[in-house]
């Protein structure tokens, strides 16, 4: 540890109005992209009858998560990203959220951005400088960890329900799998990391390397599954149901990973890590201001 | 001797400018105006230089009002042994290529035969 008094640590800024509008449009925005989601959803099921009420409640309650996230992300950025000028702004918000040595070097590299007057082109300069460095180097190696432990997890729970649905009913495993258990995972990594490093940063560290482990484990294994769910029954491995035309191998496996990344899986986990780490922190901080 | 694996040329570049101000404390940006690197090539270097114990740190002590006060990196005693290190790994290659040009100069081939 250096000698002696270590800066204090960047305090985030309160919630201003400005940032509470801009929190707000971020999630009309996500709502609103939902709506468009929706709505190519049903037009693509041809069935594009369905009234508008009905394509708002179906964007709000697939898109919730999405805006309430976009939301969270705006404010905590905002309250972040403190500063007299862009470049320290910038760097406030990538040196954030740190704690020990971590944060000691944080507040090197904004101590020393704050004595550049050079111009305000050299500040960017170093500051963007700082701020890669300060993104790069502070994850440690427990997201990792984190990331190791779900891909196996995942993996073996997309086989198991699979064939345990292959032997069965066969109506299908993968959505039992890609819908819930991810989303329920990020939260509560994302929550205890947070909550146990006071810090929103950490919090999203480990829940977006769960999010990566979680992703690789369900393809790793969703891709064989889908091949072998058609070659055996000829439906698709998410759903059970059977496609119009004779399903092949490579068919199955395409859906598995399409629904995987694109429909039913990625999209749906997105929110999670942001929202589980915002939980934990804010709650640590109401329990810290309690006591 | 223990075996010294050969650090970057930036990595060097800093250690270099760290060793030429002796016990005198650099600051952060001053490295990176001195040696034309970026933030983003130095700051990586001093932790980890800090992480090995290479380089000491401390902040400064009597900070302008209105400024927060800068970190400051030296060399370590470690970090001394270190470059001295580096400076006879660098010396050793130059000697031995010079003694193996000398054995090929035709003259000194020549003197070598005439020893055998």
């Amino acid at each position: 540890m250096s000698a002696g008094a270590t800066p204090t640590a960047a305090l985030p800024g309160p919630v201003t109005r400005r940032t509470a509008w801009l929190a707000v449009a971020a999630a009309l925005v996500a709502l609103g992209a939902w709506i468009l989601v929706v709505r190519a959803g049903l037009a693509a099921d041809d069935d594009p009858g369905i009234p508008p009420v009905e394509v708002l409640v179906g964007a709000v309650f697939f898109g919730w998560p999405h805006a309430l996230a976009a939301a969270t992300a705006v404010v905590a950025t905002a309250c972040a990203a403190v500063g007299v000028d862009a470049p320290a702004r910038l760097l406030a918000f990538a040196t954030s959220g740190r704690r020990g040595r971590r944060d000691e070097w944080g507040a090197a590299m904004r101590a020393e951005l704050a004595s550049i007057t050079a111009s305000p082109r050299e500040r960017l300069r170093f500051a963007a400088g700082c701020s890669l460095t300060a993104l790069r180097r502070g994850w440690g190696r427990s997201p990792w960890i984190v990331a190791a432990a779900c891909a196996p997890l995942f993996a073996a729970l997309t086989v198991a329900l699979s064939r345990a649905s292959l032997h069965g009913s066969r109506t299908g495993s993968l959505w039992a799998v890609i819908y819930g258990p991810p989303q329920i995972t990020l939260l509560i990594v994302g929550f205890v990391a947070a909550w146990a490093e006071r810090s929103m940063r950490t919090g999203l560290e480990h829940a977006v390397a769960a999010l990566a482990g979680i992703l690789i484990g369900v393809l790793a294994a969703a891709i064989p599954e889908g091949a072998l769910w058609a070659r055996e029954a000829g439906v698709f491995l998410l759903d059970g149901d059977a496609p119009s035309t004779p399903l092949t191998a490579a068919g199955g496996a395409l859906d598995a990973l399409k629904a995987t990344t694109l429909s039913w899986g990625l999209p749906h986990w997105l929110p999670w890590p942001v929202l589980g780490a915002a939980a934990g922190a804010w709650l640590r901080g109401r329990a810290r201001a309690v006591t | 001797m223990s075996r010294v694996r050969r650090p970057s040329r930036q990595t060097v570049a800093v250690l270099d400018a760290l060793a030429a101000k002796a016990s005198d404390w650099s600051h952060g940006y001053d490295l990176c105006r001195a040696l034309g690197l970026k933030a983003g090539t130095v700051y990586p270097i001093l932790i980890r230089l800090a992480e090995r114990g290479y380089v000491e740190t401390a902040w400064e002590q009597d900070a302008p009002q209105g400024r927060p006060p800068r970190h400051l990196y030296r060399l370590s005693a470690t970090g001394a042994e270190q470059v001295r290190e580096l400076r006879r790994a660098e010396a050793q290659p130059t000697l031995r290529r010079s003694r193996v040009a000398g054995r090929r100069a035709p003259g000194n081939g020549a003197a070598a035969g005439a020893q055998a």
